[in-house]
């Protein structure tokens, strides 16, 4: 099945003057694949991860997420709604909530997902994903407790609490020393695995070679 | 889900527990200034209203002037007639004696001037009354000794505890002199404490009564009439005998109104509009500190909302809706104020259990004014969070996961 569907999409920045970032993008990605988007810095990808994770919609051309259109009259909230449900983050700066345990950061995407009742399940499910990134030691640590690696192990562990279909990881390892990104590296080719759809950002070319698919992004275009 | 929010902000409390703490203040004073207000004013009212009450609902009291009981208004009245002692007449006393279902009826005489025994000087309320005073007007009883017959002309009186203690002190005073404008008067009575608190009854403590007749003797010959006390045989005829002595007193008076038949109830009625008007209009002035309070908590909610741009783009971008961010921030400004509003409610407890200590005073915490306590922290909670906690929500994703 087709998870991702870009038909000529497009996307113009307007302001004072229009600003063209992504021009005729098409793109589609398979249930289960595990692609690299690569490129330099302001060539666009960015941007395009935005539309690809429903942060941002594009000005022209189609996007269609599981073969369903996502229109450009959709509501916010439909589009949080989806983003809860099908689609897990991992930033490059990790962005964990400094006052929430390990445990709790990994719990708050379950607060606006589909499971948003069951917290006794969700507390279980939070604490077997750290488990599985090897964090059981760190379930109640803040995060200025725990290494850099450590840290986006959890942002990992957050990022599958829901579920999702996709996990969309903007430059994982960009802010790891290379032993660390290793292992972050090979806990998403786990997942990868195990089934998930993993799309990875980065100019990091031996990232980019562990995946199996690269997509060069140059000048907003797909080269 | 509410729970979450809850306990989202109570976190958030702890993390900024002086800001939290400075926040909380501006509420809790004016909660309790108001609750305090509202409760000494409703104090008051029930202290005054069992007041009334002990002087019996079959009591209808007669005075000069026209009053407008229905909303205490005396705009179409001459204000002087109010004070006049010469509009009621001893034929109006003897017309309402006449009237139908009435059984008692009392006019009373105030006379000026002081009291003295031997060396001792007092001023009393002087009372010129017939001698069924007593059973008129239930609240003052005799002690010991007689009371006067019902039209006594002797020289002779009958004094209040208050007054027995500043001229008397031990000695017993019935068969002693006091003079009362060089005229001498022998009591022959004593009268018990009234039936009613320290706050209301002490003038009926520092009381001398006299018969009628002296009054007037004292009063210059002059037949002054303050008011008179009516006692209908049950209180259920209150109001036929209101309009009977009302339509007999007119035909008396050339069909003019110029005197206000008072029931229990409109005297009641009177009290209460005054004090709903002093309670509200202090309570409105206690409201401003809550209004200053909440703009404290917006001015505080909106540095929160800009401190946490990045947390609100990361919730975002995790999947929480404009409306999940919306009642996060809310509940944080409704809880800070909610939790002033309860601690407002217990000091005002405190404070009212000192006030009815120390004074006769005693305020009344109603339903009314924990709901009124409550109601208001928690709507300064929502009038003022709701702003910052909209900004919050409006905040684009992308540019607050960028905020540094």
């Amino acid at each position: 099945m087709k998870l991702i569907e870009l038909s000529n999409v497009g996307k113009v920045f307007s302001g004072t003057i229009n600003v063209p970032v992504l021009f005729d993008i098409n793109l589609t990605v398979e249930q289960g694949e595990f692609i690299a988007i690569k490129g330099p810095s302001g060539s666009g990808k960015s941007t395009l991860m935005n539309i690809i994770g429903l942060l941002d919609r594009p000005t022209s051309g189609t996007m269609k997420l599981e073969e369903k259109e996502i229109t450009l009259d959709m509501s916010d909230k439909m589009l949080a709604h989806l983003r809860a449900a099908k689609i897990g983050f991992v930033f490059q700066s990790f962005n964990l909530l400094p006052r929430l345990s390990a445990l709790e950061n990994v719990l708050v995407p379950s607060t606006y997902g589909p499971t948003k009742k069951n917290t006794s399940s969700n507390k279980k499910r939070a604490e077997k994903f750290l488990e599985s990134v090897g964090l059981t030691h760190r379930l109640n640590h803040k995060p200025n407790e725990l290494s850099g690696g450590e840290k986006q192990r959890v942002a990992i562990a957050r990022a599958l609490i829901n579920d999702p279909d996709l996990i969309l990881a903007d430059e994982p390892t960009g802010n790891l020393d290379s032993k660390s990104g290793q292992e972050v590296l090979s806990i998403l080719t786990d997942l990868h695995r195990k089934g998930k759809t993993i799309i990875i950002i980065t100019h990091d070319n031996t990232i980019a070679s562990a995946t199996n698919r690269v997509v060069l992004v140059k000048d907003g275009r797909i080269e | 889900m509410i729970i979450h929010y809850v306990t989202e902000a109570l976190l958030s409390f702890w993390n900024n527990k002086v800001r939290t703490t400075l926040n909380l203040l501006g509420v809790i004073i004016g909660v309790t200034a108001v609750t305090t207000l509202v409760s000494l004013g409703d104090g008051l009212k029930q202290e005054v209203s069992n007041m009334i009450e002990g002087f019996g609902t079959n009591v209808l009291t007669i005075v000069n002037g026209n009053i407008d009981t229905t909303t205490g208004s005396t705009q179409n009245a001459n204000p002087a007639n109010f004070v006049a002692t010469d509009i009621l007449s001893l034929d109006d006393v003897a017309t309402i004696e006449q009237t139908p279902d009435v059984s008692q009826v009392s006019p009373v005489s105030l006379v000026p001037g002081k009291v003295t025994y031997r060396e001792t000087t007092a001023t009393p309320i002087i009372m010129g009354v017939t001698g069924n005073m007593f059973d008129a007007f239930e609240i003052l009883s005799l002690k010991e000794g007689d009371m006067f017959a019902k039209n006594d002309n002797r020289a002779v009186a009958v004094i209040g505890p208050k007054l027995v203690e500043t001229l008397f002190g031990s000695t017993n005073p019935i068969g002693e002199s006091i003079t009362i404008k060089d005229q001498s008067f022998t009591i022959i009575g004593l009268s018990h404490e009234p039936k009613l608190s320290d706050l209301t009854g002490s003038e009926f403590s520092n009381l001398v009564l006299i018969p009628f007749s002296q009054a007037t003797k004292l009063n210059s010959e002059k037949v002054a009439i303050s008011r008179i006390i009516v006692k209908a045989t049950d209180s259920a005829n209150v109001n036929t005998v209101r309009d009977s002595i009302k339509s007999s007193l007119m035909a008396n008076h050339d069909g003019e109104e110029d005197f206000s038949i008072l029931t229990q109830k409109d005297l009641l009625g009177l009290f209460d509009d005054f004090v709903n008007l002093a309670t509200t209009l202090v309570s409105a002035i206690a409201a401003i500190s809550l209004v200053v309070g909440g703009i404290g908590i917006m001015n505080i909610m909106l540095v929160t909302v800009t401190e946490r741009t990045k947390e609100i783009g990361i919730r975002k971008a995790v999947g929480a809706t404009k409306t999940a961010i919306l009642l996060q921030f809310l509940t944080e400004a409704t809880l800070i104020t909610l939790m002033g509003g309860l601690i407002g409610l217990a000091l005002s407890f405190v404070i009212g259990m000192a006030v009815s200590y120390y004074s006769p005073l005693s305020p009344v915490i109603s339903v009314h004014v924990i709901a009124l306590a409550l109601g208001v922290s928690t709507s300064v909670g929502i009038i003022f969070g709701i702003w910052p906690a909209m900004r919050a929500a409006q905040k684009d994703p992308i540019e607050a996961l960028r905020y540094e």
